[in-house]
Order: C-alpha cells, then sequence, then structure tokens
C-alpha cells in the first residue's frame, strides 16, 4: 500500500473529500458529485466539446484571470490607501519599496488579458454558434459580464493617480456630459425644466453622478475605488454564477445538435 | 525632431528577435519535413502514418545547444558579462543545424520518392493513390502539399533570418529604407487605412480556402515578422508599439488573427465535408469523456500555463506609472483606455452623444439581441460560413473592422490633437490639419441654392432632419422588400425592425465616414441649441 493510499484511507482524508483518490472509474465519477468545486462540471463531456481546437480556452482563461485579480487585487488593498494623500505614492513604494511589488504588474497585466480573453471568448461563441436556443439567456448574462469587465479595468485605471489615470478616465467620464437627457451638454437635457429651473446641471448630471464632481477629484477616486473592489466585483461573482450554471442547464459545452 | 534610430540596445534587440524569428522557420521546416502531418479530419480518417522519421541525434544536438543558451544567459542574469554573445551564437547554430538538416533530409526523402530505392535511372514510380507520403489538406483546402519544396523553402527563410541576426549581433545597422517609410507614411491615413482593412476583409471572405492553407498562413505570418522588424528599425514606431500599456494590444492583434484565421479555417474545412455529405469535425467524436481526468487535468495545465505567462510578462514589463496626476496639464493626446480607442476615434466622426452614449448602448443592447434576432437554426455547436453568411459577415466585420482596427487606429496612429500619424512619423503637437468640414445646411442653402440661410434653426436643419429620417423610413421598408423577404416570414416583423434598426446604425459610421472624406462633411443636423448634433 503506498503512502498516497494510506492517506487517503485516513479519517481525515475522508472527511475532507468523502470519497478515496480517483484512480478507478467509479471514484473519477463520485469526484465529481462530492467535491464542491468540481461539482460545476458534469461527469463526462464530449470529446469534441473540450478539443483546444474548438473551445480556444478561453472562457477558462477569463475566469482563472478574474481570481487572479481578486487575489492579487484584496493583496494590493493592504499596500494602497485611495486618498489624494496617498494614491499615488503607494503605487510608487509598490514599484520601487515593497517586496511584493509586482503583484502590481500581475494586477494590471492580468486586467489587460482579461479584457482580451473576453472578447477571444465570444469570439469563439459567436463562430461556433453557440448563442443559438437553448443558450440564448446565458449570451446576455455573458453580455453583461463583459461590460462589467470594462467597467472594472476602467475604474482600476484610475487608482495609480497618474498622468495616465486621471486624463484617460476623463476622456471616458466626458461622454456621460452628453448623455441624452440626463447630461448637462446632452439633447433634450434643457427640456427637464421645472418652473424654468433646469433639473440636469453640472452639478446634478450622470457625469457628476459617475465623478462624484464637476471633473475627476478624490470623490472619484473614492467613488471608483468602492465599485473596483466591491460592487463591480460582488456583481460579476454573481453573474458568474448564473454564467456557469446556464452552461451546465442549458446542456454542457456547445456541439452539433 | 531627430532621434537615433538604432541604439546598441535596439540592434541587440532585433538580433534576438531574427533569432526567434529563424527558429519559427526551422520548426517549421522540420514539422513539414518530419512531422506526421496529422491534421484536421486525417487522424481520424486514418491518412495519418508516420513515414519520415527525425534522426535522433537531431532533437538531441538542439536540445543541447539550447540548454546551452539558457545557461549562459541565467549565468549573464546572475553575474553581467560577455555571454549574451556567446548564447546567441549557440543559438543561431542550433537554428541552421535543424533548418540545413530538415531540406537536406526532406531533398533526400524526394528523391528516394521519385526515383524509388533502386538507383536505376529507368525506374518509374507505379501510379499510385494518393501517397500517404505526400501531405494530403483536410478536405476543401486544395491539392496535396509538396512537402520537399515548403520544407525547403522554410529552411530557407530559416537561414535569411538567422543570417539577418548575425549581421546585427555583430554590429551591422540594417535599417528600413527612409524612401519606403515616407512612401508608407504619405499614404496613411484614416481613408486609407479604413478603407484598405474593409477591402482587406471583403479579399479575407472571398478568397477563404486559399488563405486557409497553412502554406499562404505562414508566408504571411513570415512578410509581418520581417515587417514587423524593419518597422522596429524607426525610432518614432517603436516609441508607440513599445509603451507597456500598448503592448496587450500588440498582444491582442496577434490573437485575433489567429483565431480568426483559426476559425474561418475550420469553416471552410466544415463546408466542404459537408457539401461532400461527410460529418464537419465537430460530429467526428461523438462518444463522452469523463471530466476526471480529461477536462480536470486540461483546466489545471491551462491555469500553469497561464500563470506562468502572467509571472513572465510581469517580471519582463513593468507597469506604467507617469508623472502624478496634475489637472491642470492635460497630456496631448489624452486617450481613453485602450478598450475604448475605437469609440474616441468615432468622436472625429459623431458628437459625443452618439458615439460615447447612443453607439455603444446600441453595440451592447444589439449583442444582447443577436441570439434573438439570428433565427437560422444551421450553425449551432460547429464552425461554419457557408450555412450562415449574413449573420458570420456581420459580426466579424463590427468586431474586426469597426472594433479592432479602430483601436489599432486610435492606439499607434493617432497622435497630439487626436490628429493622424503615419506609422514612422513623429508625434509633432504642432501638426497643423486645416479643417474645413462644413454642414449639411450650408451645402444645401448656400453652395446649392445660393441663399442664406435661414434664420428658425428647424428650417435650415429641414434637410438634414429630411435626410436622417428617412434614412431610416425610407431604407427599413425598401430591404425588406429587397433583401429580408424570407426573413421577416420566418421571423416575423417585430424582430425585422431590431435588426433593421441596429443595421443601419452600425452603417451609419461609414457613411459618415464616407461623407466626410468625400465631401467635408461635418454634421447633417446641426442644432448646437438642443446639443442634437448627428
Amino acid at each position: 500500500m503506498s503512502l498516497i493510499e494510506k492517506v487517503s484511507e485516513t479519517q481525515i482524508w475522508k472527511s475532507i473529500f468523502r470519497h478515496p483518490m480517483p484512480t478507478d472509474r467509479r471514484n473519477r465519477v463520485v469526484v465529481m458529485l462530492t467535491n464542491f468545486f468540481l461539482h460545476l462540471h458534469p461527469v463526462s463531456v464530449r470529446k469534441q466539446g473540450i478539443a483546444l481546437s474548438y473551445t480556444w480556452c478561453m472562457g477558462g482563461t477569463t475566469f482563472f484571470l478574474f481570481m487572479v485579480e481578486v487575489i492579487t487585487g484584496v493583496l494590493l488593498m493592504f499596500y494602497y490607501r485611495p486618498t489624494l494623500e496617498h494614491a499615488y505614492n503607494d503605487i510608487l513604494a509598490l514599484r520601487d519599496v515593497t517586496t511584493l511589488g509586482i503583484l502590481r504588474e500581475l494586477h494590471r497585466w492580468g486586467a489587460h488579458a482579461m479584457v482580451i480573453a473576453v472578447w477571444l471568448h465570444m469570439y469563439r461563441v459567436f463562430l461556433t454558434g453557440s448563442y443559438k436556443p437553448p443558450r440564448e439567456f446565458n449570451w446576455v448574462v455573458g453580455v453583461l459580464l463583459l461590460v462589467l469587465t470594462l467597467l472594472l479595468s476602467f475604474t482600476g485605471y484610475l487608482l495609480p493617480w497618474d498622468q495616465l489615470a486621471i486624463w484617460a478616465i476623463t476622456v471616458g467620464s466626458n461622454m456621460a456630459r452628453a448623455t441624452p437627457l440626463a447630461g448637462v451638454e446632452g439633447p433634450g437635457s434643457a427640456l427637464l425644466k421645472i418652473n424654468g429651473v433646469s433639473l440636469i446641471t453640472s452639478g446634478s448630471d450622470a457625469k457628476f453622478a459617475l465623478l462624484g464632481g464637476r471633473s475627476v477629484g478624490e470623490m472619484t477616486l473614492n467613488r471608483f475605488y468602492v465599485l473596483h473592489c466591491v460592487a463591480l466585483p460582488l456583481a460579476v461573482a454573481l453573474l458568474i454564477m448564473i454564467h456557469f450554471w446556464r452552461v451546465r442547464k442549458d446542456g454542457g459545452i456547445s456541439g452539433p445538435m | 525632431m531627430h532621434h537615433e534610430d538604432l541604439t546598441p540596445s535596439v540592434i541587440q534587440g532585433l538580433a534576438w528577435y531574427y533569432l526567434l524569428a529563424a527558429l519559427a522557420n526551422a520548426l517549421a521546416a522540420a514539422y513539414l519535413a518530419y512531422g506526421t502531418m496529422v491534421m484536421e479530419g486525417n487522424s481520424r480518417v486514418g491518412l495519418a502514418p508516420k513515414t519520415r522519421r527525425m534522426p535522433s541525434w537531431l532533437p538531441i544536438a538542439c536540445g543541447v545547444l539550447w540548454l546551452g543558451v539558457a545557461i549562459l544567459l541565467t549565468i549573464q542574469a546572475v553575474a553581467p558579462g560577455p555571454l549574451v554573445s556567446a548564447a546567441y551564437f549557440l543559438g543561431a547554430l542550433a537554428n541552421m543545424v535543424l533548418a540545413i538538416q530538415a531540406g537536406a533530409d526532406a531533398a533526400q526523402f524526394g528523391e528516394v520518392e521519385a526515383r524509388g530505392h533502386a538507383l536505376d535511372p529507368d525506374y518509374e514510380a507505379p501510379p499510385r493513390p494518393p501517397s500517404l507520403d505526400d501531405h494530403i489538406p483536410p478536405v476543401g483546402l486544395g491539392k496535396p502539399l509538396n512537402r520537399t519544396m515548403w520544407t525547403l523553402i522554410w529552411g530557407v527563410v530559416a537561414v535569411v533570418f538567422q543570417a539577418m541576426g548575425l549581421s546585427y549581433q555583430l554590429g551591422g545597422r540594417v535599417a528600413m529604407p527612409g524612401f519606403i517609410k515616407d512612401a508608407i507614411d504619405a499614404v496613411s491615413g484614416p481613408t486609407s487605412f479604413f478603407v484598405g482593412a474593409t477591402l482587406a476583409f471583403a479579399a479575407m471572405i472571398r478568397y477563404r480556402r486559399f488563405l486557409s492553407s497553412g502554406v499562404v498562413a505562414w508566408s504571411i505570418v513570415n512578410l509581418t515578422l520581417l515587417f514587423f522588424g524593419l518597422s522596429l528599425t524607426d525610432y518614432d514606431f517603436r516609441d508607440i508599439v513599445v509603451k507597456p500599456d500598448n503592448v496587450p494590444i500588440v498582444g491582442m492583434i496577434v490573437l485575433v488573427g489567429v483565431f480568426t484565421w483559426h476559425g474561418l479555417r475550420r469553416a471552410v474545412i466544415n463546408d466542404a465535408r459537408m457539401a461532400r455529405g461527410l460529418p464537419n469535425l465537430e460530429e467526428l467524436e461523438p462518444e463522452k469523456v469523463l471530466t476526471w481526468p480529461d477536462l480536470v487535468y486540461t483546466e489545471l495545465i491551462a491555469m500553469v500555463v497561464g500563470t506562468l505567462v502572467l509571472v513572465v510578462w510581469a517580471i519582463a514589463l513593468q507597469a506604467p506609472l507617469e508623472q502624478p496626476a496634475s489637472s491642470t496639464t492635460a497630456p496631448n493626446p489624452s486617450k481613453a483606455p485602450w478598450y475604448f480607442l475605437g469609440l474616441q476615434e468615432m468622436l472625429v466622426y459623431f458628437d459625443p452623444w452618439m458615439a460615447g452614449v447612443v453607439l455603444p448602448t446600441l453595440i451592447i443592447l444589439g449583442l444582447m439581441a443577436m441570439p434573438y434576432i439570428d433565427t437560422n437554426k444551421l450553425g449551432n455547436g460547429y464552425y461554419t460560413y457557408e450555412q450562415r453568411r449574413f449573420a458570420y459577415i456581420t459580426f466579424q466585420y463590427g468586431f474586426l473592422v469597426l472594433w479592432v482596427i479602430l483601436i489599432l487606429l486610435g492606439t499607434f496612429l493617432r497622435g497630439p490633437n487626436w490628429n493622424f500619424f503615419g506609422p514612422y512619423e513623429y508625434w509633432d503637437p504642432h501638426k497643423l490639419i486645416p479643417l474645413n468640414n462644413v454642414n449639411l445646411s450650408d451645402l444645401f442653402w448656400i453652395d446649392l441654392l445660393g441663399t442664406s440661410r435661414p434664420t428658425n434653426p428647424l428650417v435650415r436643419e429641414a434637410p438634414g432632419i429630411l435626410l436622417t429620417a428617412g434614412y431610416f423610413v425610407v431604407l427599413i421598408p425598401l430591404m425588406a422588400r429587397l433583401f429580408f423577404r424570407k426573413y421577416i416570414e420566418q421571423a416575423g416583423w417585430g424582430r425585422y425592425l431590431v435588426l433593421s434598426l441596429l443595421l443601419l446604425f452600425m452603417l451609419s459610421l461609414p457613411i459618415k465616414m464616407v461623407l466626410r472624406w468625400t465631401i467635408n462633411l461635418k454634421y447633417l443636423v446641426f442644432l448646437p441649441e438642443i446639443f442634437f448634433n448627428i
């Protein structure tokens, strides 16, 4: 009896994994049903469905990168304070002083890679017609995840508080000023008046709501930080759960019907 | 302003660049010479025997040489010395050995095959069915490939690339000739760039069978490598391309290209197979496998590879950090994050409320609507072009040209004041571009009727408003009659209305571009009083 076999016979092992090593057919089936992380998967899959030449592995890569972002992101939150006083210097310290400063590189390049991986995943899903019934709704969930991924990346772009950051966000958020009806320079916003008093001003329009001020400032940093670290990741996590659950319910990885 | 085009570190970098390009071609030559040629479909219909063997000393020799390269570079990183050059020559030697041996063996195989094993000048090879020794391409990809010839070609390319690399390594200063750079700069512009991309897209669809062949694709890769390598000798080109935040975009372009080609190739093969009544590639292996180990291990390997790539990337390239934020000094150009640069490019042709709000919203809504308006039941779960041409062309044009190409344009070719700069042009903040754009109301009232513009803004803008309204009111029923009869029968008017609206909005961008380029049109409707400019 090998060491691994001995270990897998112990009470501790059994209490955690609820089954021996998946070396025979029965246990390979059981492991998929009894392990919390593995039970995302079905017990068996179509061989062509998991071929790399078919799926490109981009959906899984996206999820992997999301996990990388969560882990490195949480660690970065230990080092970073989202205030005008500290933000830039904390990033500078990550670059020059902090031992694990490479976390920032991992986080930033992982974020770029995640945006690209989401696009490529959608591209593959389109090319194989996998958005067609019965997977229509899961495609919609996927589009929402695309939007959230872009928003996550966009809100994170501001946090280093350097020239690159604030001017990219300034350019991006200037668009909100032109939102029809809700932006101060948007078509139709001048029509929204009560007794001659405009409802939409530069202090109450869509851009102000986004930035928490008339221009990118400390309130923006705070707002983007909360969105980036709390609100958007929670929304993404929820939608990912729905996305994965629907993959299973809609018949698993797509293939010829 | 002039900067040094070829600094010592650039020359060193280029030497290694061509070393890797040569390695890629040497591997391609070896793959053709010795590979089992297991192509899609071949393995499954029994056409993939291994008839050519690689001499066993070859991988050992190349492996030892590359190990030497790795060891020398590691020592170099710990204790700097002149070991980089030694490592370089080892790598170059490995490339040469692989390329030349593969070519020689292929020629030998070819000769034996042509003459038979008996060295008899009168020997004639008996007529035979397609030889398993030829590379028989998957159904739909044309004639068998002459392995000997293409091994020799890629071997020669490897040697040429390696020679270029060695010349840099020995201090050579080959740069892209100035007149070529000037010519490319002169013909580049938003118009030629966008029109060229659209034509290239049309050609890709039209000549998809030709393009799907591996030899054609590899030729394109080689030309791109050469062009990119030569371009890197230019300071201004390099300055933009190797900006840390732009490196992912270079990676994205490569990945999008590879996957576009791969998807197209699978579609071409499937279409040809289905036309002959054969099952498509996705139907060849209908059996199921257990998730543990088949999928779980694949996922594990993918995660390990992903981690490695990220860690190497993070070590090699530092995340950008510029000067501390200052709300008073705006950089010129001010650019949005790269994934929004397609939208920023649209600002040239539309006001912010269209380019920044309405069109992005419609992109998202249109993507969501896609599964509900695409009622074509074919092409579900396999690659195909023939069975869903309209959806394929529309989506790919939107993704490749209107999204990716515009990002490329916005990132690499838009400089200060959002002016267009050729790839080798210095980003001069004082470059003056005459702005002589006119509104439709000017064209109509002043140029056409020869009167002054009416003072009532609604009358003044009436031509533009009518034209814009007409665009939708006339084209929707017209397209319904001309192109979408069958679709409406099948899907109903509700879906058609959504589809046609999305299509017309999508087309509004190229239309607005063409109007700008041809008659310098700025706005069709210009009502600044209520911020309503189209």
